[in-house]
């Protein structure tokens, strides 16, 4: 019976074939003689037989196809967070938590004096518009408002609505679809009269917003904006911003007039793209005002930042500033542009649209940039393929050909996001062959800072030495957190376009 | 295709990926995955039940295991080292899946993704009876507790060896026994009236048949 005690411990092992010789023979000269441990290895064995036969008919599958491509996005995030000296995502000292305790309290009681103070009645709204100068009888009515927002730039506004007075019958549609129009006019509705005070604010803000030639025309508008108010002035601002365009929705005013982003941008996109108004913006002014109809491919095809404006608004863009949690949808699309020159048109295809107009914006911008540059656009490859022109003009090409030294090739991203991103960041990780042209290192870089909008996509320019076409590019969309942590928002796999 | 002891047979082809992923070469890291995305990926499926925790464990694989590759020595073959990481990661999934069920059973899904080459050699019926026979198997691995679903998936689907098994779970190896025979014991009842499905299965080599 000892021995039985000894065999039953190793009967696994035996029908496993994996005990000792020694003691295999012993078991089974032991299992000859006992039934008892015959018939429980027996058992054991058909538990065994059974358990192999089921877990057989487990076939084992391949790994799902995305699963390299996963692991190389993460790893590539991981690595550019290790070796980036900068660390946007987590941050250490700088924010720490308990330093930053007391914003969350600050920040409601901001939000609540904004939301309690803001007046219902839009009447009462044109007056927190900085640059405009509020009517005698309204100053009352927007009382509450104004122990918010602080100082606005009255003295700047007053001369001006004395001279532009007569003209206040100029009508707003002239500004939305006609981009040169507009830097005509842009001074003009700038300070209406009390008489326009609905339509002539929407244009202000415009004028303000994304449109470099407008703001570039009327500058005093454009910076009376940030410096007339203050963190809640700006707030109030945007909330401002959201009732007009929910009463106006065809102005569908862009978030890239919101406040400026809390980092310091290293690359400001629109603000390089503001140095040089480009001059074909001029052709584009004889076209009719029936910008809203699709382009045909030969017919040129109207500034994108007037068609932006023409465009109805999407209702969904515009309600109230609940945070749906629906994960935004990005558009992303990098394009190869054969020279900086050509970058400011193309930075204007910034539209409020869907996925369909980001499309035909980007085919009608080389067509718009005919002469000197030729991007070709190529979508990213999870996105859609619908834009897949590639071509390139003779200059570009010889200009290229030319310059044996490997010139840097010139880009442009176009990042758009179906839901608004408050403290966003675009960041690049290159293959390692590959460098930014300024820079000499493969460092990842951040492209961007800032608020994305919703469906207002912000285009970034950049240039790389070391391409030849075929490489691929992370991209990383990334947000902070209320915990001053970031998170990826959106990774995707960028392809650089080949070169011709 | 059969994984198992013939995965880490002498020729090596992992090492000098491994020395390059250790430097930080992610095209070298690439390679690795690539080499054993496949066994990781059944790993996870097996020992998770859901495809997408699967797809989930398997990148936090990876990724853990690039995290570690400074700290893999090389005294055990790369793909237990992974293994081992895959099971503790798959575990943690499971765990907190079983905390958690989730609403709907995923074994509706998982159909598809059993990947089974339709051949004509078998008839209708039998290719009936294989998918009810997994479909039973599925059913049984769900019920059992996650640490005798690892053991089994280890031993008896993967066939490592009781060592394998031990330095894999980090266990004690009277422990993996124990509870290996626990488990089969644990698939059996679970199985229950299934179990007879698998009794005109084709034997194991082996196995002497019952007394």
């Amino acid at each position: 019976m000892d021995f039985c005690r000894f065999c039953r411990a190793r009967l696994e092992e035996f029908s496993d074939g994996q005990l000792p010789a020694s003691e295999r023979e012993k078991v089974a000269a032991h299992l000859e003689s006992c039934a008892d441990c015959a018939r429980a290895l027996g058992e054991l064995e058909s538990q065994a037989h059974l358990s192999r036969a089921a877990l057989g008919e487990l076939a084992p599958a391949p790994a799902p196809p995305d699963l390299r491509l996963k692991v190389r996005a993460a790893l590539q995030n991981e690595t550019a967070r290790r070796s980036s000296p900068w660390r946007f995502p987590t941050w250490p000292q700088r924010w720490n938590p308990a330093k930053f305790a007391w914003s969350g309290g600050i920040t409601f009681a901001a939000i609540a004096l904004v939301i309690l103070a803001r007046p219902d009645s839009p009447d009462s709204l044109a007056p927190v518009q900085p640059s405009l100068s509020p009517p005698p009888n309204r100053e009352t009515a927007s009382a509450p408002s104004l122990a918010v927002a602080p100082p606005r730039a009255k003295p700047k506004a007053v001369p001006q609505r004395g001279k532009n007075a007569p003209r206040l019958t100029a009508p707003p549609p002239e500004v939305r679809t006609d981009a040169a129009g507009a830097k005509k006019t842009a001074k003009t509705p700038s300070t209406p009269a009390p008489a326009a005070k609905t339509t002539a604010p929407g244009t202000n803000l415009s004028a303000s917003g994304a449109n470099a030639s407008e703001s570039e025309a009327n500058p005093s508008a454009a910076r009376a904006n940030p410096t007339a108010s203050g963190a809640n002035g700006r707030a109030s601002l945007r909330a401002l911003r959201r009732a007009r365009t929910a009463r106006e929705p065809k102005k569908a005013a862009p978030d890239a007039a919101a406040p400026p982003p809390p980092f310091r941008a290293p690359v400001f996109p629109s603000r390089m793209t503001r140095t040089t108004p480009p001059p074909q913006m001029a052709a584009p002014s004889t076209r009719p005002k029936t910008a809203s109809n699709p382009p045909s491919p030969r017919a040129v095809p109207p500034p994108p930042s007037a068609r932006f404006r023409a465009q109805p608004a999407a209702p969904s863009a515009i309600p109230r500033p609940v945070e749906t949690p629906a994960p935004p949808r990005f558009l992303v699309a990098l394009s190869a542009v054969a020279s900086p020159q050509s970058q400011s048109l193309a930075a204007k295809s910034q539209n409020a649209g869907g996925r369909a107009e980001a499309a035909q914006n980007l085919e009608a911008a080389p067509q718009a940039a005919a002469p000197p540059p030729a991007p070709q656009a190529l979508r990213d490859e999870t996105e859609n393929r619908a834009a897949g022109l590639s071509r390139s003009s003779a200059p570009a090409r010889a200009l290229r050909g030319a310059d044996a030294v490997q010139p840097p090739r010139f880009f442009q991203l176009s990042v758009s996001a179906t839901r608004a991103l408050q403290n966003a960041q675009i960041r690049l990780v290159l293959p390692p062959q590959v460098r930014f042209s300024p820079s000499d290192s493969s460092e990842p870089r951040v492209l961007w800072r800032g608020n994305l909008g919703a469906n207002s996509p912000v285009v970034l320019p950049f240039a790389l030495h070391g391409v030849r076409g075929g490489e691929k590019i992370s991209l990383f969309v990334e947000q902070k957190g209320a915990n001053g942590k970031s998170q990826v928002v959106e990774t995707q796999i960028l392809i650089v376009p080949a070169s011709e | 295709m059969k994984f198992g002891r013939a995965a880490h047979s002498p020729p090596y082809p992992d090492a000098p990926d491994i020395e390059a992923a250790r430097c930080g070469d992610l095209e070298a890291f690439d390679r690795l995955v690539a080499r054993h995305q496949n066994r990781v990926w059944n790993l996870c499926r097996w020992v998770t039940g859901d495809a997408e925790d699967a797809a989930d464990a398997a990148q936090e694989t990876f990724v853990r295991a690039f995290r570690f590759l400074p700290k893999f020595r090389g005294d055990a073959a790369f793909s237990t080292w992974l293994g081992h990481i895959a099971t503790n990661v798959a575990r943690d999934f499971a765990t907190v899946r079983q905390k958690a069920p989730r609403p709907f059973s995923s074994l509706q899904t998982e159909d598809d993704d059993e990947w089974e080459v339709p051949s004509s050699e078998i008839s209708p019926a039998e290719s009936l009876l294989k998918a009810e026979r997994r479909r039973a198997v599925r059913r049984a691995l769900a019920q059992i507790p996650e640490n005798f679903r690892v053991v089994l998936v280890l031993y008896d689907l993967e066939g490592h060896s009781y060592e394998e098994c031990a330095a894999q779970l980090r266990l004690p190896l009277g422990t993996v026994k124990s509870r290996l025979s626990r488990a089969r014991a644990a698939l059996r009842e679970a199985l229950g009236a299934d179990a007879e499905l698998f009794e005109s299965a084709g034997g194991h080599p082996n196995v002497a048949p019952p007394h």
